[in-house]
C-alpha cells in the first residue's frame, strides 16, 4: 500500500481527534485498583491500523493534549508524547493489517496487531513516559515506573479486547456480498 | 390563479366526498401531565406539556428544530427525569421504572439506524433485546423470525447488516424494537433523508402495524407531509410549549398556530377559501383522506404488476 | 457550569489576540515551566498567569468544575509522590531536615515539603494559562490563523475539524448510550467487568462506524470543493498579526530566555535554599 497522505487522512485526523477527546471521560474500572480502561485508546489503535502511523500518531498527540486541556485544565506533556508513540508504532503495519480491505479477520493479522500494540504500549508507558516524567518533572523514579506499568497493563487490555474487536468488526463490513442470496 | 371555472365542481366534490370516520373513545396509552423540564434552573426546555394519547392512535409531535420535541421523547423514555409533572403508561406512573424496564414497554427508534445497530448480523441485531433479557433460544428464534416476517426482512435473515440499503437498515432498527412487543412505539424523524418511494414504504408499513396490531405510534417530526398524510392527530410544540393538539388539517389551516410553529399553511386551504367552500379545514381533511385512498390503490396496483411503479412516482 | 472548557466570546485585548499568538505563548510558557525548578521564577509565573487570567475576564462558572477535577489529580499526585519517595526532596537538595516522624522510613522533611510545594506551584503556572487559552480562542480563527504563520493548512484543517466535531461526538455517544440502555444493555456498575466491556463495545461500535462514514462524507465534500489542489488557500476567519500580537510574542520569547538563563546560571535547574 502506497503511503499516501491526502484529504481523507486529514479528515481522519480531525474526526479521530474529536473521537479521542470526546471519550476522555469514559473509563471502565477494573478489578485492579486504580487501573481504568480507556476505550479511547482502542479507537486510536483502530484508526492507526486503518489509516497508518501519521494519522495514528497525530490522533494520539493532538487528542491527548486537547483532551487533557479541555477536561482537566492542564496538559501533561510527558504523557502526551507517549500517546503519539503508541499511534505511530501500531500504525506502522497498517498495510499488513488490511482492515479496510476486509482481511483482518484471520489469526495472523490479529496476532500481528496485538504484538505491535504490546510493543507500542511498552515503549510508550514503561520507557518514554517515565523517562520524560523524571527528566522533565523531576518526579521520583519508582513512582513513575509503577504508574507506567499500570498504564501499560490497562492499555494493552483495552486495545487487545476492544481494539481487536473493532478491527475485526469493521473488516467484516467490507465483506464480499456477492455470495448472499435471499431465502424464503 | 383563475378559479372561476373550478369553483362549482370543487364544491360539488366536497359535498360528496367521504367524511372521516370518528374514532371511538378508548383507553389511555400514554399520558403526560403538566410536564416541566430544564437542564439549567431558570431556562426551561419544556413547560406545561399535557396530552393523552389513546391506545391504537397514530400521532405526530411536530415543531421546528429546537422546540423541545426530542427532549420530550427523552423524558418519556426515562433518559432524563422531569423536574415537574408525571408520565403515565396505561394509567400508571412510569417514574419508578428504570430505562431498561421502560424500554420494554415504550420502544424508541432513533433517527439514524447507524446509531442503533451494533451487531454485524441482522438476526443478532434484532435478537439483541431478547438475548440481553435471557429469553430462551427457542422462543427468541420464534419471535425474531416473526418480527422479521412482519418487517419484510425474513428473506434476509442470515445476511449481514452491511449488505442492506438505508431503508432496509431502518426496518431492521424498527424490527429490533418491535421484537420486544412494546405497547408504544416512538419514532424520531422516521423519514429523514429518504426519497418519496422509501418514505412511502416505511410509512405504509407503520400504518399497517398500527392498524393490524394496535400498537400506539408516535412520530416526532418536522415533516408536514407526514403529519398530514399519515396521522390523524398532531401535537404542536413551539418554544417548549404545547400550542395545539388537533387534527393536522385544522392545525395547518390555523394561521396563528401554523406561524408560531413555523409550519406552512397548506395551499389547499387557500384553494378552498378562494373557491368559497364553507369549511376549508374540513375540505383539506377530506382531500387528504381521498389522496390516501388513491395512493393505496396505486400501491396495490404496483404490487400486482411492478411495471406500474411509474404511476406512483408522480 | 460546563464540564469542559470552551470558547466564549468577550471583548478583552486577550480575546483580540490571534489564536496563534496565544498558542505560542502557551507552548513557550509550558516549556519554561517544565524546565525550571527555580521557585522564584515559578512563583513569578504563577502571579503572571493569574494576572492574565484576570484580564481575560473569565468567570468562575466557566472553569470551576474543571478546576475541581484537576485539584483531585493534583492532590493524588502529591500524595503518591510522597508515598513512593518521601526522600526525593533530600535527594535533590542535598540536606535532610526532619520535621517530624511518621512511621517506618517515612519522615516529613523540610526538603520534601519544599519539593512538593514546587510541584504544586508548577501546576498553577499552567492551569490558568490553559483556561485562558481555551476560553478566549475562537476555534475557527485558531485554525485559520495557524496557516497564516506558515503551518501547513492540513494541520490547521485537521484541528478545526476536530474542534468542530467534539460536541457532535459527545452528543452522539450519549444518544447511542441511551438507546442501548433502553434495549437493556446495562451500563451501570452492577455489571461484571467483562460485561461492562461488552456494553461499552455496543456503544463504541455504532459510534465508530458512523464516524468512519462521516470521514468519507466530509472528505468527499472537501474534495469536491477543490481542497488540496493548490499549495495555498485563503481563509475566511484568519486574523492578521497586529501590534499586540508581536508585542506578546516578543515578551514571551524574552521572558523565556531570561527565565531559563536565570534558572541555569548556577548550573542547576533547582533553586536550592538549603545550601
Amino acid at each position: 500500500m502506497k503511503s499516501k497522505f491526502g484529504i481523507k487522512e486529514v479528515v481522519a485526523i480531525g474526526i479521530g481527534t474529536a473521537l479521542f477527546v470526546a471519550l476522555t471521560e469514559i473509563q471502565i474500572p477494573t478489578p485492579i485498583p486504580n487501573t481504568y480502561l480507556q476505550p479511547r485508546m482502542a479507537i486510536m489503535a483502530f484508526l492507526a491500523a486503518v489509516f497508518g502511523p501519521i494519522v495514528g500518531g497525530l490522533v494520539g498527540l493532538l487528542g491527548h493534549a486537547l483532551g487533557d486541556a479541555m477536561f482537566y485544565g492542564s496538559v501533561w506533556w510527558s504523557w502526551v508524547v507517549p500517546e503519539g508513540v503508541v499511534g505511530v508504532v501500531i500504525g506502522l503495519f497498517a498495510a499488513k493489517y488490511a482492515v479496510k480491505e476486509g482481511d483482518f479477520g484471520n489469526t495472523k493479522t490479529i496476532v500481528l496487531f496485538n504484538v505491535m500494540q504490546v510493543i507500542a504500549n511498552a515503549a510508550a508507558w514503561i520507557l518514554v513516559a517515565p523517562v520524560l516524567d523524571i527528566v522533565v518533572y523531576a518526579e521520583p523514579a519508582n513512582k513513575v515506573f509503577i504508574q507506567g506499568v499500570f498504564a501499560f497493563i490497562g492499555n494493552i487490555l483495552i486495545i487487545g479486547i476492544l481494539g481487536t474487536l473493532l478491527c475485526v468488526g469493521y473488516s467484516k463490513i467490507g465483506a464480499k456480498s456477492s455470495s448472499l442470496s435471499k431465502e424464503d | 390563479m383563475k378559479l372561476n371555472n373550478y369553483k362549482a365542481p370543487l364544491r360539488e366534490w366536497f359535498n360528496q366526498a367521504d367524511r372521516k370516520k370518528e374514532k371511538d373513545e378508548s383507553v389511555s396509552a400514554l399520558k403526560v401531565e403538566d410536564l416541566y423540564f430544564s437542564y439549567v434552573e431558570g431556562k426551561p426546555i419544556l413547560q406545561h406539556i399535557h396530552f393523552d394519547i389513546k391506545k391504537g392512535e397514530m400521532v405526530s409531535i411536530v415543531g421546528k428544530n429546537g422546540a423541545g420535541k426530542s427532549t420530550l421523547s427523552n423524558l418519556i423514555c426515562g433518559f432524563y427525569k422531569p423536574v415537574k409533572g408525571r408520565i403515565l403508561l396505561n394509567g400508571e406512573d412510569v417514574a419508578p421504572l428504570s430505562i431498561k424496564e421502560r424500554g420494554e414497554k415504550i420502544g424508541l427508534v432513533m433517527q439514524s439506524p447507524n446509531q442503533m445497530i451494533s451487531k454485524p448480523m441482522i438476526y443478532e441485531e434484532v435478537a439483541l433485546g431478547l438475548a440481553v433479557r435471557g429469553v430462551p433460544e427457542k422462543e427468541m428464534k420464534e419471535r425474531v423470525y416473526e418480527t422479521l416476517k412482519i418487517c419484510g426482512l425474513y428473506p434476509f435473515r442470515n445476511w449481514p447488516v452491511s449488505a442492506l440499503s438505508f431503508g432496509q437498515k431502518k426496518r431492521v432498527s424498527i424490527a429490533s424494537i418491535l421484537v420486544m412487543n412494546p405497547e408504544v412505539l416512538i419514532l424520531d424523524e422516521p423519514t429523514a433523508g429518504q426519497d418519496y418511494r422509501h418514505y412511502t414504504e416505511i410509512m405504509e408499513f407503520l400504518k399497517d402495524i398500527n392498524e393490524n396490531f394496535g400498537i400506539t405510534i408516535i412520530m416526532i417530526t418536522h415533516d408536514m407531509h407526514l403529519m398530514l398524510e399519515y396521522t390523524d392527530r398532531a401535537i404542536v410544540i413551539a418554544d417548549g410549549h404545547l400550542i395545539a393538539d388537533d387534527t393536522p388539517a385544522r392545525i395547518l389551516t390555523n394561521e396563528q398556530i401554523a406561524d408560531k410553529a413555523y409550519l406552512k399553511k397548506t395551499s389547499l386551504y387557500d384553494l378552498a377559501v378562494n373557491c368559497q367552500i364553507d369549511n376549508p379545514s374540513e375540505f383539506v381533511e377530506r382531500f387528504i383522506a381521498y389522496e390516501r385512498q388513491q395512493r393505496k390503490l396505486r400501491i396495490e396496483k404496483v404490487k400486482e404488476n411492478p411495471a406500474h411503479v411509474k404511476d406512483i412516482i408522480l | 457550569m460546563s464540564k469542559i472548557l470552551s470558547y466564549e466570546e468577550k471583548d478583552t485585548w486577550i480575546h483580540q489576540l490571534s489564536g496563534v499568538t496565544k498558542l505560542i505563548f502557551f507552548l513557550l510558557w509550558c516549556v519554561v515551566s517544565m524546565m525550571t525548578y527555580d521557585t522564584r521564577i515559578l512563583i513569578l509565573m504563577v502571579v503572571f498567569s493569574l494576572f492574565v487570567f484576570k484580564i481575560s475576564k473569565t468567570q468562575w462558572k466557566q472553569v470551576g468544575s474543571v478546576f475541581k477535577v484537576v485539584m483531585v489529580f493534583l492532590i493524588f499526585n502529591v500524595v503518591a509522590i510522597f508515598f513512593f519517595s518521601p526522600d526525593q526532596g533530600s535527594h535533590i537538595y542535598g540536606t535532610r531536615t526532619v520535621l517530624f516522624h511518621i512511621a517506618g522510613r517515612y519522615d516529613m522533611t523540610l526538603e520534601q515539603l519544599f519539593y512538593e510545594l514546587n510541584v504544586v506551584i508548577k501546576y498553577f503556572t499552567i492551569i490558568p494559562t490553559v483556561f485562558m487559552f481555551l476560553v478566549t480562542t475562537n476555534p475557527s480563527e485558531f485554525a485559520a490563523s495557524m496557516n497564516k504563520v506558515g503551518i501547513s493548512y492540513n494541520v490547521g484543517y485537521a484541528i478545526s475539524i476536530a474542534l468542530r466535531y467534539i460536541p457532535d461526538v459527545q452528543g452522539e455517544f450519549t444518544k447511542i448510550k441511551h438507546a442501548q440502555e433502553a434495549r437493556g444493555i446495562e451500563m451501570s456498575g452492577k455489571a461484571s467487568f467483562l460485561n461492562r466491556i461488552k456494553s461499552t463495545a455496543s456503544i463504541i461500535f455504532p459510534l465508530i462506524f458512523s464516524s468512519m462514514d462521516r470521514i468519507d462524507t466530509v472528505s468527499n465534500a472537501m474534495e469536491l470543493r477543490g481542497f488540496g489542489k493548490h499549495k495555498k488557500r485563503t481563509w475566511y476567519m484568519a486574523k492578521k498579526l497586529k501590534r499586540n500580537d508581536y508585542l506578546t510574542i516578543g515578551f514571551t520569547v524574552i521572558f523565556a530566555i531570561v527565565a531559563l538563563v536565570f534558572t541555569f546560571a548556577d548550573g542547576s535547574r533547582f533553586y536550592n535554599p538549603f545550601v
